[in-house]
């Protein structure tokens, strides 16, 4: 009976009959043998278990970290180690003399501060020291919604989106930038409403001492998103709530006492003209910034200055002024220059600061001397 | 089954109502629908829809606001909303529950006076609350020495460095150790934080099946001989990455066959022992001990202090040249603040104590209640005929709810009984696979844990979460 069906079909329409054949016949090709032209299964080659072992035998794995160089090593296992914070004093072990300190960023000097202590201490009381829990699980304590800094770059990066780099601080170059984007949206007819786009900026940058130039740029908040999509809300623990009590009562203190932002700035313009004016040294950084970032002047490679500037923060901590060279990690994109980095805070007197300005002076000028001999 | 058609009936009824509020201009989410002139919208619409329709209905059980210590129980501030669980707002009524939630193992909230407090406090005379500053640039103070000396034993490795955050450790540990040319052999359950080390690394990814060392044999025979891929060069180096508890699953690492493995491969050990440390093996030393498995086998031992010690921050533990390019090299320390002095104080007096060295027998008596307490519950639990997973001696303690809907019943329900327990779903399980975790404390005596487990029987039978006995649950 099918024998008939068939020849009745080929007789109608041979056709149609040739085409569905060859369709089905390329279906079963590529259901049963297209797995075999698999370019990645070809280049795999059927080796034995033995001819495996032989080729991890042979394979010889680089060192789990990279061996470090006799500089680094010294600096990780000779960490100035602080046995005391007392004003705007470090007692560092090893170092008879205390520090003056111009390295730590707690520029209101609120960390030393009885109330703060006070407030921790009622904190750690109360609920101990730990949250035991992710926010979101019950990690948020009452004390955490009183009070509100993480690595920029790496979470851009996570975020897989595109990224577009700016000039730092220029805002021209940012135009320049905006610009071409807004150029490729034509040209791809994309809506400008597709794609949600930000400018990411820091209010004042830690490598460079310079501020934002926030009135160009706009504010956007983001709350709800934040608390379920943030990974660092979503899977790490909250922060003790300790240090949510002290920040909370940091915050009331910067209320209560106005004068201390004033004592902050006038310190760092004071700073930002006494360093500027010491022959050699040249200040990279905005005079409104407590973070004074000083490079050497004149041309020269980077490494060099690096250890010239160690050399000086080195001699300024035996002349008792505790202060620190801009450092980067080696996998950094845009290193910022080598630096030398003065912090300032509500703490230093007019003396004080003289004082460290006097000693990062000689300290130059002794650094300066055989670099320009040679 | 039924878990697809919760989320297909909230997705229609969502759309549904978006459409009408669109329609009528009448929503309590009118503001979302308006973007700003001339701005993309902040959030593409389905993330904004899954906040919106699906996260909001029940997010009462998240963020609950708690007012005392973490300890055994918990003041719990109530909450209410006015705008159909768009928002909730804080009332001044709180109530005092069993805490079934908090990562409290060893119980030092409970008794955080009588344990940590004397070795705490004086650190306040001379030392500030942060230190304000990076590690290198004088934010290293002696509690921060002492601390790592202290772990580094505690461990049996060379050194140890100590970070601020748990989460940041594995976020920029794995970047400083992987680059492109290295292979990160991965457990497919590990951890958010060890997922973005290792995208942040622009390290090449492989994932094995969940604690199955065959797998993970077979990924790395074939890895190594295929090499990198395209170049076909061998790669640089491989790291395998597992952890010692795994926070949503309960389940303790199958240490000893895994590191056997990746050692006659050749690949470097990178144990994340954020749960395990201090909770798991005899003397609470992590997986390791729990597992038989030498510390001197595990090349990379990372671990939390948020934990079993009540502190916060995270830990890398393992040979000087590793220690000393971490403290050079990683991000976590070159730009992260230091870790408080506080914290770091807190972590060693705990320590102390669960080494013994503070003279008493606190610790070991701790780590005893510990295991009683999280077996009692795990069988009872499975007596119930709920879906319990991970092993025995976990005092992690998760059962699948699957849907939504239940989640969101089965939190109310524990709450209305004065259980505060967690409750977890997407994004940080699978979509379908929404859980209860019960996390066990010392600090729980065993009336407290009678009642919970009295109380759960209850909602289990409420909520239909007789998994263990047919498919409805019921």
């Amino acid at each position: 009976m099918y024998r008939e069906w068939w020849l009745n079909l080929v007789r109608e329409d041979p056709g149609h009959v040739v085409v569905e054949t060859a369709l089905i016949a390329f279906i079963v090709y590529i259901l049963f043998f297209k797995k075999t032209l698999n370019p990645k299964d070809l280049s795999k080659p059927n080796l034995s278990s033995r001819e495996i072992d032989e080729i991890i035998d042979d394979w010889k794995p680089e060192p789990l970290v990279p061996p470090l160089t006799e500089e680094e090593t010294s600096e990780a296992e000779s960490m100035p180690v602080v046995q005391e914070f007392s004003g705007p004093y470090l007692r560092v072990e090893g170092i008879e003399k205390p520090l003056l300190n111009m390295a730590n960023f707690d520029f209101l000097g609120m960390g030393q501060r009885e109330e703060l202590k006070q407030a921790a201490v009622q904190a750690l009381d109360k609920y101990g020291c730990g949250s035991c829990g992710p926010r979101g699980f019950y990690g948020t304590i009452d004390v955490h919604t009183k009070g509100v800094e993480e690595n920029v770059q790496t979470g851009i990066n996570l975020s897989r989106s595109t990224v577009r780099t700016f000039k730092h601080n220029d805002m021209d170059d940012l135009e320049r930038v905006l610009k071409e984007i807004a150029a490729e949206d034509k040209k791809v007819k994309r809506n400008v409403l597709d794609q949600r786009r930000f400018i990411v900026v820091e209010g004042l940058y830690r490598n460079y001492g310079d501020l934002c130039p926030l009135p160009r740029l706009l504010e956007l908040k983001v709350v709800d998103h934040q608390r379920l999509s943030a990974a660092g809300y979503c899977y790490s623990a909250a922060a003790p709530p300790f240090t949510s009590a002290a920040a909370s009562a940091a915050l009331g203190m910067l209320r209560a006492e106005p004068n201390l932002v004033a004592a902050l700035r006038t310190n760092a313009e004071f700073l930002h003209g006494a360093v500027g004016a010491i022959p050699g040294l040249k200040v990279t950084s905005c005079a409104l910034s407590p973070i004074v970032h000083v490079a050497l002047a004149g041309e020269q490679e980077a490494a060099a200055v690096r250890l010239v500037l160690q050399g000086i923060a080195k001699r300024c901590a035996e002349g008792g002024v505790a202060l620190t060279t801009s450092t980067y990690i080696p996998s950094e994109k845009f290193p910022p220059p080598p630096t030398i980095r003065i912090t300032t805070n509500a703490l230093h007197t007019r003396e004080q600061l003289e004082q460290a300005v006097r000693v990062l002076a000689e300290a130059t000028a002794a650094a300066l001397v055989p670099v320009e001999g040679l | 089954m039924t878990t697809y058609f919760t989320f297909i009936a909230v997705i229609c009824m969502g759309h549904l109502r978006d459409f009408v509020g669109k329609v009528f201009r009448r929503s309590r989410y009118l503001d979302d629908f308006q973007a700003k002139e001339g701005y993309a919208p902040l959030f593409k619409s389905f993330e904004n829809f899954f906040t919106r329709r699906l996260y909001h209905r029940i997010q009462h059980c998240w963020n609950r606001p708690v007012c005392s210590s973490p300890g055994a129980h918990i003041e719990v501030i109530e909450r209410e909303s006015k705008d159909g669980m768009k928002t909730l707002q804080r009332t001044d009524r709180t109530k005092r529950m069993l805490n079934l939630g908090s990562y409290n193992y060893l119980g030092f909230a409970d008794d955080w006076g009588a344990t940590c407090r004397s070795g705490v406090m004086p650190v306040l005379d001379t030392l500030p609350v942060a230190c304000s500053i990076n590690r290198k640039d004088f934010g290293t103070t002696s509690s921060h020495v002492e601390l790592e000396q202290l772990v580094a034993r505690f461990l049996g490795k060379e050194d140890c460095v100590v970070f601020n955050m748990g989460y940041g450790t594995n976020a920029t540990t794995i970047p400083a150790l992987c680059s492109a040319g290295t292979l990160v052999v991965s457990d497919c359950l590990n951890h958010m934080s060890i997922v973005s080390g290792c995208r942040a690394a622009g390290a090449h990814i492989r994932v094995f099946k969940h604690n199955d060392a065959e797998d993970l044999e077979s990924v790395l025979r074939e890895a190594i001989v295929m090499g990198m891929p395209r170049t076909r060069r061998p790669w640089k180096k491989v790291l395998v990455v597992v952890e010692g508890i795994y926070s949503m699953e309960g389940e303790v690492a199958d240490l000893a066959p895994i590191v056997k493995v990746a050692k006659k491969h050749k690949a470097y050990v990178y144990l994340d022992e954020a749960h395990s440390i201090g909770a798991l093996g005899k003397t609470g030393r992590g997986a390791c001990e729990y597992c038989g498995v030498d510390t001197k086998d595990v090349d990379v031992m990372m671990g939390t202090f948020t934990k079993s010690f009540g502190g916060m921050g995270g830990y890398i533990a393992g040979s000087k040249e590793l220690i000393n390019h971490l403290r050079t090299r990683c991000a976590g320390i070159v730009y992260h603040n230091a870790l408080s002095p506080v914290v770091a104080a807190q972590v060693v007096t705990a320590l102390r104590i669960i080494m013994g060295e503070d003279g008493t027998d606190i610790g070991a008596t701790k780590l005893r209640a510990l295991r009683e307490n999280s077996n009692f519950v795990r069988r009872k639990l499975e007596d119930m005929g709920m879906h319990v997973l991970g092993d025995y001696n976990s005092p992690v303690i998760p059962a699948l709810i699957y849907v939504p809907a239940k989640l969101s019943a089965f939190s109310k329900d524990c709450y209305d009984r004065g259980m505060a327990v967690v409750v977890v779903g997407f994004p940080a399980t699978p979509l379908l696979a929404g859980r209860t975790r019960i996390c066990i404390s010392a600090g729980h005596s065993r009336e407290d844990l009678e009642y919970a487990v009295e109380k759960l029987d209850e909602v289990a039978e409420k909520c239909f979460l007789r998994y263990g006995r047919n498919a409805m649950g019921s």
